[in-house]
């Protein structure tokens, strides 16, 4: 029983940490924590919903034309919004991130109702037993796209030019300026990641849980504390942080009770910000 | 010429008396309303705008003043004006609790945990059985002096009223006299109010207890001009609202937290006719305002209004 719980905990965890990874790109290159980042991935599952079972649509092209449009809408709203906000106070950038949620929220419930859809798994309704454990297809999709992209990300960030470049912005974005790299592009390539980032999270996840317009509240919540669990502004931190924030969730669910399945994200906040502020992994330079 | 103006408030005060001869009920409700979120926008502001710390706990502070006053007046049976003082000083010991965190916390983990802070309590609302009523909440008892009974909006008024003044003295007070005056170093120059022999953790701790004290009175406020608490009155929308309102205002102004606490407390309202579209509405008014007027419309006015003069923080120089 225990194993079922930890493999759900795992699956759901490397979401919080595909997740996360995408809050501390965007953190890491341009210093805002985008509140929003949680209604983009409530989009992505919504777009690909739509593809897929509103215009009956190959699913993974449905999946690929929902990232591109969400991308797209992450460099929207980059070049219209928080381009203008690059040198604003940060109180101001993160109220604007937090008008995008109420805007985006809105624009949802308007388009898809405020009713809960439901998104069917990638590789259809199949599950196999092993070792006592069950394991779906859509958990076997999970794991797998989050490995790979963590594998991916991993090369790109340490050997390409593209990783070096946001190695140096996110260590210092003046120096970073001053030797040539654009800012301005820079961020707005950012935006278009982390984006992405979070719509693949919400496809992903979508046939496991209710896809609904507030799902992006809930995982903005939960993927703070993962963040803030395993180190704010670590990108490992974040992936160990998802993992685990993940399982503790399932455990306090299972063990103690379903109604703590809330707020066991924030008791994880509290504790960790009380005990060690700087998570698991951190040694953050601030 | 300057006497006048020291009476200026007086003057706003005996004017006011009046207002309930003109309006309908609701008119009144909706007034009562936008003077407990000036209220609301003032205690924010110390902890926001004046010192300068990234909280998401004032939702919070609203949410404890209207329990334990709510509580204290049903469960104990403690009359309203002994409840709301009381209902007070418990949020702002809260206040206090939460400035501790503030003290060493860097400004996004200290976001972090204040949010978490507020959503532990609203969890505690709902899940807190027969203590806190649950999620359906519980109603209030009418609040008497005596023989007078306080049961209509316009009768509750005059209680908001008499609060508010004696509220927004005490901060006014406040802000003007050395302590505003540390709230701002604290904020804007740290290091060298420490040089200089500020302190500054006391300073910060007072901050987050008066803003307690003050968000609790707001708080213990709405629970008797709604008559009824409700869990849901104290999460994020809250919080949001909340944070609008100062910034809306201007950060560290005491006139722009009168302009935000009012005109956003009474946004829902101008917004009704497009019930479906308020969410929607709502954000993108947020991010227009962001966009076009970040020093809350305070800092537009004193832009590109000639002749309005900077809020004065010291006493004359006599």
């Amino acid at each position: 029983m225990i194993g079922q719980i930890l493999l759900s905990g795992v699956t759901l965890g490397s979401i919080y940490s595909l997740f996360g990874v995408g809050l501390v790109i965007l953190y890491r290159g341009t210093t805002m924590l985008n509140f929003s980042q949680g209604e983009f991935f409530m989009l992505g599952a919504y777009l690909a919903f739509t593809f897929s079972g509103v215009f009956r649509l190959n699913y993974a092209l449905g999946i690929l034309f929902s990232l591109i449009i969400i991308c797209l809408l992450g460099g929207a709203v980059f070049i219209v919004i928080f381009k203008k906000l690059m040198e604003a106070p940060h109180i101001n950038q993160v109220l604007a991130t937090v008008g995008l949620v109420f805007f985006f929220q809105g624009v949802a419930r308007i388009v898809w109702g405020s009713d809960i859809r439901f998104l069917s798994p990638l590789l259809g309704h199949h599950s196999i037993e092993f070792m006592g454990f069950i394991i779906t297809s859509q958990d076997i999709c999970i794991l797998t796209a989050v490995s790979i992209f963590t594998v991916l990300f991993a090369w790109i960030f340490l050997s390409t030019k593209a990783g070096k470049i946001m190695q140096a912005a996110s260590q210092t974005l003046r120096g970073a300026a001053l030797a040539g790299i654009n800012v301005q592009n820079f961020h707005a390539t950012m935006w278009i990641v982390s984006t992405g980032i979070a719509a693949l999270a919400g496809i992903l996840i979508g046939p496991l849980i209710l896809v609904m317009p507030e799902m992006g509240g809930d995982i903005i919540v939960k993927a703070l504390a993962a963040i803030t669990l395993g180190g704010f502004g670590s990108i490992p931190g974040a992936l160990v942080g998802g993992v685990l924030m993940g399982i503790i969730e399932n455990m306090t669910a299972f063990y103690i009770s379903t109604s703590l399945r809330e707020i066991s994200g924030f008791l994880v906040i509290i504790v960790i910000l009380l005990i060690k502020p700087t998570g698991i992994l951190g040694v953050r330079r601030r | 010429m300057k006497r006048l103006k020291k009476y200026k408030s007086l003057l706003c005060f005996v004017l006011l008396l009046f207002i309930p001869l003109l309006t309908t009920n609701y008119t009144q409700y909706l007034i009562n309303i936008a003077f407990i979120y000036i209220l609301v926008t003032l205690g924010f502001n110390l902890v926001l705008g004046y010192v300068g710390r990234f909280s998401f706990a004032n939702a919070s502070f609203f949410g404890i003043g209207a329990y334990s006053v709510g509580l204290l007046m049903r469960k104990l049976g403690i009359p309203f004006w002994f409840s709301l003082p009381l209902g007070g000083l418990i949020t702002g010991a809260v206040g206090l609790l939460l400035g501790f965190p503030a003290l060493r916390l860097h400004r996004y983990y200290l976001a972090v945990v204040t949010l978490a802070f507020t959503f532990l309590m609203k969890f505690i609302y709902i899940h807190g059985g027969g203590f806190t009523y649950g999620p359906s909440g519980f109603d209030i008892p009418v609040p008497t002096i005596g023989v007078l009974r306080f049961s209509s909006d316009k009768n509750v008024y005059y209680i908001v009223l008499v609060v508010f003044f004696l509220v927004l003295t005490l901060i006014a007070n406040i802000i003007k006299s050395n302590i505003g005056r540390s709230f701002r170093s604290v904020n804007e120059a740290e290091n060298a109010a420490e040089a200089l022999s500020m302190n500054t953790r006391k300073t910060v701790l007072l901050a987050f207890a008066l803003s307690g004290f003050v968000v609790g009175i707001a708080g213990g406020l709405l629970s008797i001009v709604l008559r009824r608490i409700t869990p849901d009155s104290f999460g994020m929308l809250e919080i949001v609202t909340h944070f609008i309102m100062v910034v809306f205002g201007g950060l560290g102004s005491i006139t722009g937290s009168i302009i935000g606490g009012s005109v956003i407390s009474l946004l829902p309202e101008l917004l009704r006719g497009s019930q479906e579209y308020q969410e929607l509405l709502y954000g993108l008014l947020i991010v227009i305002f962001v966009l076009f007027a970040p020093k809350g419309i305070y800092g537009f006015i004193l832009k590109y209004v000639p002749g309005v003069q900077r809020e004065k923080l010291y006493q004359d120089v006599e």
